[in-house]
């Protein structure tokens, strides 16, 4: 019986290590760049005065998701509540995102575009939008 | 009477031509460019290929073909240019276009798709030129691991696109180039290299022992190919007694953590090559001493990295968006360019699609993609200065070179 155990948790040892190691491999696999924060782009890109229907839909499919960090649920109800600015306490939260994130991350410039939102999307800030959509 | 009839018929003569005419001849107006260079740019923002021209720096033509190209290659003639797609959709397909060189008159014309073809996973290019069995050009198949070898020596939109398939060990991603009698496969999973009979297919042997098979460079002169695995590099011969034989494993420098990825050719038989990743280093060979041995060369994160057409210079592009230029042959700094602003947050390209910029370069001008700006610098690299920027919007990335000089010297 210990022999057995012993035997199993080496297996599992060696199977962790195997899979650590293979990092490299994967480094032309899929990955999954920010979905969401892309979806989230998708639809700042477009904005006029506040979102749709439709957009507030996918937006509360964020809120929704087990999957979505807690940064981006804050992103996803201030977009869904912005009506041709976001609300004051969204822009305090929006903050305090980029106050905790990476100035180059996209979260963080996500999070700055959702706040200085007035009326519609610059040039500058589309192109931004546009850039995460097209590297994640 | 007669009077009346008489006009009335030299009256209807009088418009007559007119209307006869109404669909005659109009000038037709050519569209022929004598042009130096022709760049064509994959913009990943639609999938279309951008058409520059030089020396004017005109944008000629944009070529629609299917979004998120991954690979951009030139045929062994230069009569083709073919646009894979990457595996960020269902669809995987390959457009093949015309360069517009007009060979009798020695010009350029518009650039088009001829035909766009179902490919599974298309691969195969080295350094922008596309792989080749016996002259033919080559498409392999990571998923249905097939050599598809297009045996049309013209290729248009009517007649049958007539191809042979080899099959290949296992469905993986591989670096191949062609020897001289058999073609050489690395499989990147699989960890070995599987040699192919040229002319039937048919596997002579495979070498094993190269795990995490990740790049691959040939020495031309002589006939050797290396192959990048996790620790080291393994070196094949193709020519006479060599051929299909392993020569010699040359380990990494120790403590690096990281393999080759792709090689650039310097000067001499000197080569370079980057690992993975943004990481400031580069490694060193030079296959004209044997036994061969890596150095490294300390660089500024960098984001993308080519040598010279000429071999002369090592050009590495930082994240922070400086060009910095080596010597091709022992890797002393020569100088220094900014080209753009930096490249902010991560820059990860995976199989999706191409998204890094691309550098490449033609008798001392170099031409960068600079893909977070939607633009491309044109850097006098003797003077060390940007030239000029020419604006394509999008996101410019892979770029194949077209000198018409070359094309000229292969007609001739």
């Amino acid at each position: 019986m210990k022999k057995s155990i012993k035997i199993l948790f080496l297996g599992m040892i060696t199977l962790f290590i195997g899979t650590y190691s293979q990092y490299d491999v994967f480094a032309h696999a899929d990955h999954d760049k920010d979905a969401i924060i892309i979806q989230m782009a998708d639809i700042m890109i477009n904005l006029e005065h506040f979102p749709t229907e439709d957009e507030k839909k996918k937006l509360q499919s964020v809120l929704d998701s087990a999957s979505s960090t807690d940064q981006e649920k804050i992103i996803a109800n201030a977009i869904m509540h912005i009506q041709h600015s976001p609300t004051v306490e969204d822009k305090d939260k929006l903050q305090l995102i980029m106050d905790n994130t990476v100035a180059t991350s996209t979260v963080n410039t996500l999070a700055k575009i959702v706040q200085g939102f007035s009326h519609g999307i610059s040039k500058t800030d589309k192109r931004k939008l546009q850039t995460i959509k097209f590297k994640g | 009477m007669h009077t009346r009839l008489t006009s009335l018929i030299f009256l209807f003569l009088f418009y007559a031509p007119i209307h006869v005419f109404g669909h005659g001849a109009v000038q037709r107006a050519s569209e022929l460019k004598d042009s130096e260079v022709r760049l064509f740019v994959a913009d990943n923002m639609d999938g279309s290929v951008v058409v520059v021209d030089f020396p004017d720096g005109e944008i000629t033509h944009r070529v629609s073909t299917s979004p998120s190209i991954m690979i951009l290659a030139s045929n062994k003639d230069n009569k083709y240019i073919y646009a894979m797609r990457g595996r960020d959709t269902d669809d995987d397909l390959t457009s093949i276009l015309s360069t517009g060189f007009d060979m009798k008159e020695q010009q350029f014309r518009k650039p088009h798709v001829i035909r766009t073809i179902k490919t599974d996973t298309p691969g195969g290019p080295r350094d922008n030129k596309m792989a080749t069995v016996g002259g033919y050009d080559a498409i392999l198949t990571e998923g249905e691991a097939e050599v598809v070898i297009i045996m049309s020596d013209d290729i248009d939109g009517y007649s049958e696109l007539k191809t042979k398939r080899y099959k290949i060990a296992a469905p993986d991603h591989y670096h191949y180039l062609e020897g001289e009698t058999y073609l050489y496969i690395g499989h990147l999973f699989n960890g070995f290299v599987q040699v192919l009979d040229r002319s039937t297919g048919e596997e002579v042997k495979r070498i094993n022992g190269c795990p995490r098979l990740h790049g691959m460079t040939e020495d031309e002169e002589s006939g050797r190919l290396i192959f990048s695995c996790a620790r080291d590099v393994i070196v094949v011969g193709t020519l006479g007694e060599e051929k299909a034989k392993l020569i010699a494993r040359v380990p990494y420098p120790e403590n690096t953590g990281r393999g080759c990825a792709a090689f650039l050719k310097g000067e001499g038989r000197v080569q370079w090559c980057y690992t993975e990743g943004i990481i400031p280093r580069l490694y060193r060979v030079d296959f004209s001493q044997e036994p061969y041995q890596f150095s490294t060369l300390s660089v500024e994160s960098s984001i993308q990295q080519n040598s010279s057409d000429d071999g002369k210079y090592l050009m590495v592009l930082s994240k922070q968006g400086v060009l910095y230029l080596y010597h091709g042959r022992d890797g002393n700094l020569i100088k220094t360019i900014k080209v753009s602003e930096p490249f902010l947050g991560d820059w990860f390209e995976d199989v999706g699609k191409a998204i890094l910029p691309d550098i490449q370069s033609h008798k001392g001008i170099a031409y960068i993609t600079l893909t977070h700006e939607g633009r491309i610098a044109e850097i006098d690299l003797e003077q060390g200065k940007v030239k000029r920027y020419i604006d394509i919007g999008g996101f410019p990335t892979r770029i194949v070179l077209l000198a018409k000089e070359t094309l000229v010297d292969a007609t001739n």
